[in-house]
């Protein structure tokens, strides 16, 4: 594996102070960890049932490629969340995105997502893409 | 960050979404039909002229098929005081005049 796809993160076990990515390191085994974070892009699938504004009850299935941004800031918010944790991390990715897909279908007439497809996915991720930058997604 | 972002289907189980379509189907089945109508309509009504156009001098004919009998009896008999029985074995004048009439009256009819 490169070391552009899995940097390393070193976390001061016990403390507060936020991960640093490194590229090449001393592990102290008393007082450090290392864990290795994925900047691989993975598929998030999703399936919802919302109301749409016109009290239409669809049945939407959409899918998601997400990944880390490649930022710095982006790779350390990634990693002060799901570090020792990335199982959770795609669980976290698929309640964002059917929150907003849920949130924008209510906006929508049964017509206009069924029209308009690629605008209601854009609406979905500009909608999801906020909350998950906040995560390091 | 988000790649992208696909909507793989949207359903619908209480049937409203199948029936969005459906006033613009039925639109769509009526123009085709009566599309299809029309030219058929036409040719019908075509048909018809040209069978009354047929008909009427058809039915003029059989009429005076019918008259003509009776109306070659009356010329013979109203030129029956010219014509008199001669005694050189050749039919009459008058009964050839006759017959000229009349092809004279069918020639008018057909035409």
């Amino acid at each position: 594996m490169t070391e552009t796809l899995i940097p390393l993160f070193i976390a001061l076990a016990g403390s507060e102070q936020p991960a640093r990515r490194v590229w090449r390191i001393v592990i102290n085994p008393f007082t450090q960890r290392a864990y290795p974070l994925s900047l691989a892009s993975r598929q998030v699938s999703l399936t919802i049932e919302g109301i749409s504004q016109n009290g239409i009850k669809p049945h939407l299935t959409g899918v998601a490629q997400v990944k880390v941004g490649g930022g710095a800031d982006s790779v350390r918010r990634a990693a002060q969340r799901f570090l020792n944790q990335q199982d959770a991390s795609d669980h976290y990715t698929q309640e964002t995105l059917s929150g907003s897909l849920r949130s924008i279908v209510g906006t929508l007439t049964a017509e206009s997502i069924i029209k308009d497809r690629a605008s209601f996915a854009t609406s979905v991720k500009e909608e999801a893409e906020h909350s998950m930058h906040n995560q390091g997604w | 960050m988000i790649d992208t972002f696909q909507i793989q289907s949207v359903d619908d189980f209480s049937g409203s979404l199948d029936n969005l379509g459906r006033p613009e189907a039925a639109l769509a089945e009526k123009r085709a039909k009566s599309a299809e109508a029309q030219p058929l309509q036409e040719a019908e009504q075509a048909k018809a002229i040209a069978d009354e156009q047929v008909a009427a001098p058809m039915s003029a004919i059989k009429n005076m098929t019918a008259v003509l009998p009776g109306m070659a009896g009356t010329l013979t008999r109203s030129s029956s005081w010219r014509c008199r029985p001669v005694a050189t074995g050749h039919p009459p004048p008058c009964h050839r005049q006759s017959g000229r009439q009349a092809a004279l009256v069918i020639a008018g009819i057909r035409e």
